[in-house]
């Protein structure tokens, strides 16, 4: 069983999380468990607890929330959201973590080979004439890319942590 | 009503069989189906990395269909929750809006809001409707049982979807599957995740989660599962061969996409639906169509 | 011409046909029945329907579960047969069973006793005992009602909070004034009590009809052994500060330091406590820096404006961490400074804190003299040592005992609402028993069957028996709960409305029921309290095995009478099972408990003659719990199909 040095945490953090879009309703979670109850996910991996993730932001463990995998283990079947007595919109907190984790540098790998592949093509997949015969086999419209527009939006975003400019 | 067929990133790559569907049936039931070619990817993959990036790349789809003078129907759940939470989001916070579109302003767009998002299958419930689609059928399923899968996206977040049916006790798509002269399943899992969203990242449990419904639907009397979003595709049909061997049990169930059944059923042939790209063949189902 | 009470059956036209008769077939064999007088038979459950009352007779309504409300005449008696309760319990011929039932109900409503009507002549004082603002407050309530009230003043030598005397009660011409040391010991029973008191120099007798006890606050500056030498100061001397003598660099000194409210330990946390603490901890949040965090086993908000409060002081970000009740493990740190450690069961891990400061709620705790005034007016205390039984039917103010009425620091309630609320309650009681007037008693007592061995006195919970050369049954301080009639070893007494006879002549009858001649049902007999069991048989699904079962309704587990359970294991039933309400939602606070020892008894016994002890069983339970009813039967019968059981 873990111990979590409290003299260690970050008071502000929840305030911090309770700022992002989406995030605003933590503060209304009064611990009843039921998203816990019905998360999918936590059936076959019982670490993966939303209350227990509320408590952790709320205690302030900043570094334990951010750097953990779990974060990123949420199938986003809003399940917890919709069975949320209070409107926490768990789903939507955890898409803020998530945020903030990758503001901090902690991503899966496979995320910002997503993230090439957008400013590469504008899509997850590339098309190439390959994709499009089997298209017109079918008697399918050709696909294109438009790429300049996700070079344009994409410029400025940036995984991992901000270097000093 | 003039609708602008978005198909996302993986329905044009990857399930042909749907789009092709979806463009049939549409034609056959009198919608009207218009390309953007510039339509892009919605977004979604994006969120939980930054969700105003993410934002934008939604809000740039809705500016383009605007532009075209079209409200937007989508084949991908994903692809139709995102792009309805983003007008959502954009309608409800005007300053929001304001910084999006300076966003916007830089590739040469711009959205005033006011789009409608529609996911195709909601779109033949609400435009066409079980009756009308009752009177068009020409060869009823009559005697195969489907079992439906709304998936997570097509119903929730429920208040972006004006809760046109009930996340918890669902039953539009099974009265989707009835008005085509079949029967619809009910059965304990019908509410269960895909797991879709993290097979990128955990594929075991992901697999975990597909495990549990074709498990289940295995055991009962089915002609297939019916789902209407590509993830759920890649999981119940893709990986339905790597999830049977890693739990060591015996799968075999047919997954079809709606469309391709509503294509049966107003009589177009299994090839023009796209049935050869179906990986797992319900024999019965394609001899019935023979007549 | 006097109207002899007749019996009247009245049957619902539409039988249902799982009942197994028709209604004609019915109404015949009952009119066959010496003991009725008259079957009708009604469409629907009105008065208009019901017809023609005379004084005294006695309804029996077949197939309702409640009596109607608006049918009146002169003794006019009703008396429901739920069969839908029991029927889908019984297979077997539904008839044999519908009839059996009813003949039962007719048979024990024959014997019901009505007593005589007993005068009562109260003191129409009323005794208030203790200091502070609590009794202040009730003697000003008193007063307002013109009652006349002796006060028996604690309070010279113990320190209080110094709270200001209430202005009306120096007017108040009906109150009369007694230093008090202490309580000796009281005698009587509601309307009439004589009660002795210590006063300084001298032992007085105070006859009062009702007696209000309210004790006394008191400040208690204990700091536990654990905590000593911590940076550690009192919640009053914290607030004082913070409040009133905030000087500018105190509240710097306050910033980035982590703040430790401590509260509850070892006892219940109060809601004036956490009022204190919640408002200290937002006005910390708002002007300073600091961490802070509020240690408790409760957070108690149950009073007006608390939730509020503590939903400004989490947006605040003060955080709350449950402690146990023994309070936080202390590690030791080489720096002196102190290291808690607690369990934090939604982490599933410790969390380890080291306060800078920690802010301890010293307010009032229970003062140990109540436990010798529990003894010295015979009350049951609760967990928390108020004296009240922490049993939800004794809100607000009631005690075990009709007529003595605890509330405020005497029960352990410290709050401004609540208290006003059980003065209120307490003074309104108090009054029922100050009127002259008639009652009618609940008890029946045969003085030729009595030999005066005082087992009745001594059983009562409530203080209803008095002695002088026979024991005297008093309705103002009886409630019921039947242990006197179950304990008395001469079987002189009864419950009226649950004699001996009554329920004999109900199991009998019952159990002239034909059992199958091949591999019979289990015959369950169940004994159950009228206000859980015989609900939750209404909604209790029938059980997995069939069963054969036979309900004798009682009007408390205290009536519970070994003898009875003994003839009726002796006639060959299967297993008995007393079902009673929860212990602390007993009506009686006493007799489920009494009702559990017996079974606990009688298992004694008949082990001792060679029967498997195992025959009988005990459940408490709730109204609603008609699944659980259920389930406890199945898991019964399971039992007694094991082998060895010689029941089977």
């Amino acid at each position: 069983m873990a111990d979590f040095d409290l003299n260690r945490a970050d008071p502000d953090f929840k305030h911090a999380v309770a700022g992002r879009p989406g995030a605003e309703n933590i503060s209304r979670c009064y611990a009843c468990g039921a998203c816990s109850a019905r998360c999918p996910v936590g059936d076959l991996n019982p670490e993966f607890d939303p209350r227990r993730l509320i408590r952790l932001v709320v205690l302030g463990l900043k570094e334990e929330v951010l750097s953990s995998p779990l974060l990123w283990f949420c199938s986003t079947c809003y399940t917890c959201q919709e069975t949320c007595p209070e409107g926490v919109d768990f789903t939507e907190v955890l898409f803020a973590l998530k945020n903030m984790a990758a503001e901090a540098g902690f991503f899966p790998p496979s995320m910002s080979a997503q993230v090439d592949l957008l400013r590469k093509h504008g899509r997850l997949y590339e098309v190439t004439d390959f994709e499009n015969e089997k298209r017109r086999d079918l008697g399918l419209p050709e696909l294109t890319e438009k790429p300049e527009h996700f070079q344009t939006i994409l410029e400025h975003f940036q995984l991992g942590p901000e270097t000093e400019a | 009503m003039s609708w602008a067929l978005f198909l996302g990133c993986t329905v044009p790559v990857r399930n042909l069989n749907y789009e092709v569907s979806v463009r049939r049936t549409a034609a056959r039931l009198g919608l009207n189906l218009t390309d953007l070619p510039d339509f892009g990817c919605c977004g979604f993959p994006l969120k939980s990395l930054d969700t105003k990036h993410a934002l934008v790349l939604a809000a740039r789809n809705l500016a383009l269909a605007q532009a075209a003078g079209h409200d937007i129907v989508a084949v991908c759940s994903a692809c139709a929750a995102t792009l309805a939470e983003a007008e959502h989001l954009l309608a409800g916070d005007p300053r929001l809006a304001e910084k999006i579109n300076r966003e916007l302003a830089r590739i040469n767009l711009t959205y005033q809001g006011g789009v409608k998002v529609r996911h195709y299958t909601r779109l033949l419930d609400e435009e066409v409707g079980p009756d009308r689609i009752r009177a068009a059928v020409t060869r009823p399923l009559t005697g195969f049982r489907f079992a439906p899968h709304y998936g997570c996206h097509y119903l929730k977040p429920s208040a972006i979807m004006d809760y046109f049916d009930s996340p918890e006790e669902p039953r539009s798509l099974a009265e989707l599957i009835e008005a085509l002269g079949a029967e619809a399943v009910d059965y304990p899992g019908l509410k269960d995740c895909c797991g879709g969203g993290v097979l990128g990242v955990n594929e075991d449990l992901a697999q975990g989660l597909a495990f549990g419904k074709l498990y289940q639907l295995s055991r009962l009397d089915l002609a297939g599962l019916v789902v209407i979003c590509p993830f759920c595709n890649v999981m119940f049909e893709g990986q339905q061969k790597a999830v049977a061997k890693k739990h060591e049990v015996q799968l075999k169930v047919p997954v079809f996409f709606y469309p391709q059944l509503l294509g049966l059923a107003l009589g177009f042939s299994p090839d023009e639906l796209g049935f050869k790209l179906n990986r797992i063949k319900n024999k019965d189902l394609l001899k019935a169509m023979e007549d | 011409m006097t109207h002899n009470p007749r019996n009247i059956v009245l049957l619902p036209h539409n039988l249902p046909p799982a009942w197994g008769l028709t209604v004609q077939a019915a109404a015949e064999r009952i009119r066959a029945w010496q003991n009725v007088a008259e079957t009708r038979i009604v469409t629907r459950w009105t008065t208009e329907e019901i017809g023609s009352t005379g004084p005294g007779d006695r309804f029996f309504l077949v197939g309702r579960a409640e009596p109607l409300a608006d049918l009146t005449g002169p003794d006019v008696r009703q008396f429901p047969v739920d069969l839908s309760t029991l029927m889908p319990w019984l297979a077997g011929d539904p008839s044999i069973n519908l009839l059996a039932l009813l003949k039962a109900e007719i048979e024990a409503a024959d014997l019901g006793q009505t007593g005589e009507p007993v005068s009562l002549n109260p003191y129409p004082k009323v005794l208030v005992l203790g200091h502070g603002a609590a009794a202040e407050a009730t003697i000003a309530r008193l007063g307002q009602d013109g009652l006349e009230t002796v006060w028996a003043r604690t309070g010279h030598d113990i320190s209080s909070f110094g709270s200001p005397p209430h202005p009306d009660n120096e007017k108040n011409t009906n109150l009369e004034i007694l230093p008090c040391r202490q309580p000796l010991g009281i005698q009587g029973f509601a309307g009439r009590f004589a009660v002795r008191i210590e006063t300084g120099d001298s032992i007085q007798e105070v006859w009062a009809g009702a007696v209000i006890i309210c004790g006394a606050e008191e400040k208690i500056e204990r700091i536990p052994e654990s905590f000593r030498g911590l940076s550690i100061q009192t919640l009053s001397d914290f607030e004082a500060e913070l409040f009133h003598g905030d000087s500018p660099d105190r509240t710097v000194q306050r910033d980035h330091l982590k703040i430790a409210f401590l509260t509850g330990l070892g006892r219940a946390t109060s809601t004036s406590a956490m009022r204190r603490i919640l408002t200290s901890s937002i006005k910390l949040a708002a002007e300073t820096q600091a961490d802070v965090y509020v240690l408790a086993p409760q957070v108690k908000v149950a009073e007006y404006g608390l939730e509020r409060l503590y939903g400004r002081a989490r947006d605040s970000g003060v955080t709350f961490i449950r402690l146990p009740e023994a309070g936080p493990e202390i590690l030791s740190d080489p720096n002196h400074r102190p290291k808690f450690k607690v369990f934090d069961p939604l982490v599933q891990g410790h969390l380890i804190l080291s306060p800078d400061l920690i802010v301890w709620d010293e307010s009032s705790g229970l003062r140990e003299d109540l436990t010798r005034w529990a003894e010295a007016f015979d009350l049951l205390s609760g967990s928390d040592r108020g004296l009240g039984p922490d049993n939800v039917l004794f809100l607000p103010s009631l005690t075990n005992r009709r007529g003595i009425m605890s509330l405020g620091p005497a029960r352990g309630t410290d709050s401004g609402e609540i208290q006003t609320l059980e003065i209120e309650t307490a003074v309104v009681e108090a009054q029922r028993f100050l009127t002259a007037g008639m009652e009618l008693p609940q008890v029946i007592w045969w003085t030729g069957l009595c030999s005066r061995c005082l087992t009745c006195l001594r059983a009562c919970p409530h203080g209803a028996v008095t002695f002088t050369d026979r024991p005297w049954f008093h309705p103002q301080a009886c409630l019921a709960c039947g242990i006197c009639a179950a304990v008395c070893p001469g079987q002189a007494i009864d419950l009226i409305d649950s004699t001996d006879a009554q329920l004999k002549v109900r199991l009998d009858v019952l159990m002239a029921r034909p059992r199958e001649a091949d591999r019979p049902r289990p015959r369950l007999v169940v004994f159950g309290c009228r206000r859980s069991a015989q609900i939750a048989l209404r909604s209790a699904p029938p059980p997995e095995k069939p069963v054969d079962l036979i309900f004798a309704p009682l009007p408390c587990g205290g009536r519970l009478d070994e003898r009875l359970v003994l003839e009726v294991l002796g006639q060959g039933v299967d297993g008995v099972m007393a079902a009673v309400c929860h212990p602390d939602n007993c009506r009686t606070q006493k007799g489920g408990l009494m009702a559990d020892r017996r079974v606990s008894h009688i298992k004694t016994v008949i082990k001792s003659a060679g029967f498997d002890p195992r025959r009988l069983k005990f459940i408490t339970l709730a109204p609603n719990m008609g699944l659980e009813f259920t389930r406890a039967v199945d898991t019964f019968t399971a039992e007694l199909a094991r082998p060895g059981a010689d029941g089977a």
